[in-house]
């Protein structure tokens, strides 16, 4: 008597429950997902608040320091609780390939020759272009470093360096300090003879290394002087120059930039409203105005051409700029960052 | 004979607040003596200020005649017992037993054979091993005792040390306490504010009263002749009453206790015809009868009786006057709203100075 | 009567029930996750069944036999969940760098092809006449698998099956965990020898003395994360407030390394799990009689021996309680010793992270769990044993 009460009770409950959390799946207004900081911020006003005003509902906003893992846990939870997420390209590419994302309506986006080709895929569109590069401190450094050469040559330049902690940039980077030109660090890289001469050459330079992790660690780096140059990414070396009136400078040859996209999530609730909201944050007009905020470079063809050209010599997608650097081979990265990323651990450890 | 311990014009203040002010004691060697006092009267700060945990902010304390007041507490070789025993709750019996010889870094043997001793004698041999928090309040308290005697200090400090035992324990670790002191020849400094507690146990007893010492006598001094109103009235249980002296005579005064009742007492030479006096009774030295019996017989009415089971107390009435006496119970067949005589002795009543 | 009783317990049952569905939803459910995560290898049979079954009886030496590859194409031109194929081909790629693109590769020729017969592996992709790929196929078939487990301490099974330690070079779990908890045992003896004078003096002090120690303590658990980085930035770094004032008293001529160093990771920490040790060995000490000092004084204890032989033990239960708490919580720390600390700082959590966020090889970052609460688990049992222990000190 008194368990099947219980019964009934737990019932109720769980009936409760499932019916209050399928409620909250329904009311969930469109959730759009980046990368915080500065960024976002201009992302809310150039894309986000006028999108929302658009369209009538509201647009809610969180923010990721990426990773696969992030995106499979929120896609095999069923239904995800985002809808939008501006990924980097190894997660395009690992994420549509184990059918994370839906697959993308290009027409609602004006088509696919409307972008640079590399911000193409079944999955995503491409939202920014982007370089990691080496920086330095104009107003510091008496003799401006010019080349990855310049980076690993201590005698040349004394002092400490900033790399991103992780084999991704350190090995292409050591690479082309050993000669290697951009275009080829992926053939040479993708041989184990390649991968233990950019180990090679790293270890040279290792004791005058400070690693860093976030993006806004180079920059506190380069200003309170604890390095003389470092690799940092450009939007926010423009953004530090403009905030602060600091003269950092990027030198362009042998950046290597990538491109982030935009990709909806799996059974994401919001699937039609989340296409609008990436038609609308690729459309030219919108597009355009991002450079005003943050030196990213724009895969819209016809914004790219819109953008002053003032502002257009701190894009990576400067012709000039474009010239001596290279695009991050996101492919030998899926394929190869555990095994490498293990490999540089107890390289560091050594 | 040199004093053994002995504090001069020691004033004790806590910022603006004197505690003690400019005392003098002398305490003898062997000697048994209760500091007693209501609460913040500054009898437990006289015994910080000899364990050395407080320092006095003027005077000084002696101890055969060597100054004792700026020495820490660690130096002063007295034992100490607390109101909570302080014991050491991560040490067992013997361990805490031992601690005070393992300061004085007796030989390990020594120690052992001392701290079996002690904690025989205070029948605590079988416990040794326990810790404190598996002993009662009696047995802890015994451990404390032992604790504070086994090192043989030249001064025993006991700081309410009974206050947490219930009636029947108390009396029985008195008459311990007591005994202990006769047996050891311990000179004790015994703060309490329990006055029955002082009488049995004390050789003398200091009666503190805002930071002053009001009298030091011996337990049969304070209680029958108190020379303060305080003292009248903190020890034991007394008729107090405001009187007119009317005559003095050869050591004998007549007092007016109201306006019809008068009272023949022995009178203190300095009292004098016409002042205003206390005059002080205790109940159970009056006696109730028909007939009048001595030099003071008074004719009073019952106006209530109270049963105590060994003795009986009868409230008595003259008008606004009012008595009260105590008397065996079955002293007589006492019936409220008779009229009875109170007799008294004259060297029984104490008259003071207001 | 009886059945009165057994209505109590009954109702007894329903008021714990919350507490027990609460264990098991938070505590034991992805404690059983992480466990099967670590074991569980069962993807290669379930998407490529027919592969599975064929490459069995193939001995591993040279090629496997046609029937094989036959079998590969045909189950992928049927594999049409795709986010399970995902997931086999994360699982391969993680046994050997390549599998992704050679599978994709692949899996659009098996599709495009009307024939599976007519498909030459080798000549979609020459990686297949490797047998290095065909093995780590074979090795994905048991569907429970302990290589997870073994790569967790740098180690593997060779081509015969028996367990070898990786190349030196190759991998560094093992000394990143052992640092980790090294890094943790200095912070926690850090926290101890800063924490327990610190609660005795606010355990001896009063009023709004007490507070303002207790609140200073709390501040930094109260701060974020990346102020207090910037805060430790500000004061560490070369021409930071302390080397700064060090060297204008001329005490160093050249900057102390202060930061991105061990030193950097130890003094952030520390500042941050102080509270963890300092509230334990406080409350104890609260509750410790003031007058025991007092009453050991009175016995000739000088201050010292009286802290030593009273007040030190009777903090013992507190500081053990803090130092397990410091450690626990130390062992999982991986942002700050990023932000602050030099290369060899990185603790075995980023390690967790960045298979478990950064490449969702969530068999790997759970096989670390698995060690990593199977050290602390031995750990805590020496501490039970070590805590029971009637006296450390003294006796």
């Amino acid at each position: 008597m008194n368990s099947a009460k219980m019964l009934t009770v737990a019932g109720c409950l769980s009936a409760l429950l499932a019916g209050w959390s399928t409620q909250a799946v329904q009311a969930r207004d469109l959730t759009v997902v980046s990368w915080g900081g500065n960024y976002q911020d201009a992302q809310r006003k150039i894309y986000f608040e006028p999108f929302a005003k658009k369209s009538g509902k509201p647009v809610l906003e969180e923010s990721w320091d990426g990773g696969i893992g992030v995106i499979a846990a929120k896609v095999k939870a069923g239904v995800p609780n985002w809808d939008v997420v501006q990924v980097e390209a190894e997660e395009l590419a690992l994420g549509c390939a184990d059918g994370f994302y839906e697959k993308l309506d290009w027409s609602k986006v004006g088509g696919k020759d409307k972008f640079l080709p590399a911000a193409v895929d079944d999955c995503g569109v491409g939202a920014i272009v982007w370089s990691t590069a080496l920086s330095y401190d104009a107003n510091r450094l008496k003799q401006a470093p010019t080349s990855w050469a310049d980076f690993w040559d201590v005698n040349k330049i004394p002092g400490k360096r900033g790399l991103r902690r992780g084999p991704k940039y350190a090995l292409e980077f050591s690479l082309m300090a050993d000669g290697v030109p951009p275009a080829d660090v992926y053939k040479v890289l993708g041989t184990p003879e390649g991968v233990d001469r950019a180990f090679k050459k790293l270890d040279q330079l290792k004791p005058h290394i400070v690693w860093w992790e976030s993006g806004a660690q180079p920059l506190q780096l380069l200003a309170s002087g604890e390095v003389v140059m470092t690799a940092a990414y450009n939007g926010r070396i423009s953004g530090i120059n403009k905030t602060e009136g600091k003269n950092f400078k990027v030198v362009w040859p042998g950046s290597l930039y990538a491109i982030d996209s935009w990709v909806i999530l799996k059974d994401s609730p919001n699937k039609d409203q989340a296409m609008d909201f990436i038609a609308f944050a690729s459309m030219p007009e919108n597009q355009v105005k991002l450079p005003e905020y943050i030196a990213y470079g724009l895969p819209n063809k016809e914004a790219a051409t819109a953008v002053p050209a003032a502002m257009q010599k701190e894009l990576p997608t400067a012709p000039e700029n474009l010239s001596g650097s290279a695009p991050l081979n996101a492919d030998f990265w899926v394929d190869n960052i555990e095994e490498l990323n293990k490999r540089f651990n107890a390289w560091l450890a050594q | 004979m040199q004093p053994f311990i002995q504090f001069e014009a020691v004033s004790k203040s806590f910022g603006a607040h004197t505690v003690i002010d400019s005392l003098d004691l002398t305490i003898q060697q062997g000697e048994f003596l209760s500091l007693l006092g209501p609460s913040g009267s500054g009898k437990t700060t006289i015994l910080m200020m000899l364990a050395g945990f407080e320092r006095p902010t003027r005077g000084t304390i002696t101890l055969e005649g060597t100054r004792i007041d700026q020495l820490p507490p660690h130096r002063r070789e007295m034992g100490v017992v607390f109101q909570n025993y302080a014991l050491f709750p991560h040490m067992t019996v013997a361990e805490n037993v031992a601690f005070p010889l393992e300061m004085k870094k007796l030989p390990r043997a020594e120690i052992a054979t001392k701290v079996e001793r002690a904690l025989d004698m205070v029948r605590l041999g079988q416990l040794k091993n326990r810790r404190p928090s598996q002993l009662s309040g009696g047995q802890q308290q015994r451990v404390a005792l032992t604790r504070a005697l086994v090192f043989e200090p030249r001064v025993i400090l006991m700081d309410e040390p009974l206050g947490a035992l219930d009636k029947q324990l108390r009396e029985h670790m008195q008459l311990e306490i007591r005994e202990l002191h006769k047996r050891l020849g311990l000179t004790i400094v015994f703060v309490t504010h329990d006055q029955s507690e002082a009488l049995t146990m004390s050789d003398r007893i200091a009666v503190f009263n805002g930071g002053r010492i009001e009298q030091i006598d011996s337990p049969f001094v304070i209680y029958d002749t108190p020379r303060t109103r305080f003292v009248a009235q903190f020890i034991g249980e007394t008729n107090l009453i405001e009187a007119d002296v009317v005559n003095v005579q050869g050591g004998r005064a007549t007092i007016a206790l109201s306006d019809d009742l008068v009272a023949q007492v022995d009178a203190a030479p300095e009292l004098a015809k016409g002042q205003k006096a206390w005059f002080s009774l205790r109940p159970e030295r009056m006696r109730l009868g028909a007939d009048p019996a001595g030099d003071n017989a008074l004719t009073m009415t019952i106006a209530d009786c109270i049963y105590h089971g060994d003795h009986m107390r009868v409230q008595l009435a003259q008008g606004q006057f009012t008595f009260t006496a105590r008397c065996e119970r079955l002293a007589g067949d006492w019936k409220v709203g008779a009229p009875v005589v109170v007799s008294f002795d004259p060297r029984d009543c104490t008259v003071l100075a207001p | 009567m009886s059945r009165a009783s057994a209505r109590e317990t009954l109702g007894a049952l329903l008021l714990i029930v919350p507490l027990l569905a609460f264990l098991a939803v938070f505590f034991l459910w992805p404690l059983w996750t992480m466990v099967t995560a670590a074991v569980v290898d069962d993807t290669v049979s379930r998407v490529l069944p027919r592969t599975a079954a064929a490459i069995v009886s193939w001995d591993g030496r040279d090629l496997p036999p046609p029937q094989v590859h036959e079998a590969l194409v045909a189950d992928l031109r049927q594999a049409n969940d795709q986010q399970a194929l995902g997931e086999t081909v994360r699982r391969l790629n993680s046994a050997v760098s390549g599998f992704r693109t050679l599978l994709s590769r692949t899996t659009s020729s098996a599709r495009d092809g009307a024939d599976p017969k007519t498909i030459d592996l080798a000549a979609v992709d020459p990686r297949w006449k490797d047998p290095r790929y065909w093995l780590a196929l074979k090795d994905a078939v048991p569907p429970y698998t302990d290589r997870n487990l073994l790569a967790a301490v740098d180690m593997k099974r060779d081509a015969d099956g028996a367990v070898v330690s990786e190349a030196p070079g190759a991998s560094a779990n093992r000394l990143i965990m052992f640092r980790t908890f090294l890094i943790a045992a200095i912070v926690t003896a850090a926290c101890a020898a800063i924490g327990l004078p610190y609660a005795m003096l606010a355990a001896a002090v009063t009023g709004w003395k007490r507070s303002a120690l207790l609140l200073a303590v709390l501040v930094p658990l109260w701060t974020s994360l990346l102020v207090r980085t910037t805060a430790w930035f500000v004061l560490l770094q070369n021409e930071g407030l302390i080397n700064g004032a060090l060297q204008a008293i001329g005490f160093i001529d050249s900057p102390l390394p202060l930061i991105f160093n061990r030193l950097g990771v130890v003094i952030a920490m520390t500042h941050v799990l102080l509270p963890f040790m300092v509230l334990p060995i406080y409350s104890v000490l609260l509750s410790v009689p003031r007058n025991l000092m007092q009453a050991a004084a009175s016995m000739g204890a000088s201050p010292l021996r009286a802290f030593w032989r009273v007040l030190l033990p009777l903090s013992l239960p507190g500081l053990l309680s803090g130092s397990l708490l410091v450690f626990m919580v130390a062992i999982g720390y991986y942002i700050t010793p990023a932000l602050v600390g030099g290369a060899n700082d990185q603790m075995i959590s980023s390690v967790i992270a960045f298979y478990a966020t950064g490449t969702a090889n969530w068999g790997l970052a759970g096989a670390l769990g698995v060690i990593l609460l199977l050290v602390t688990t031995i750990l805590y049992l020496i501490y039970g044993r070590l805590s029971k222990s009637p006296q450390l000190l003294g006796a």
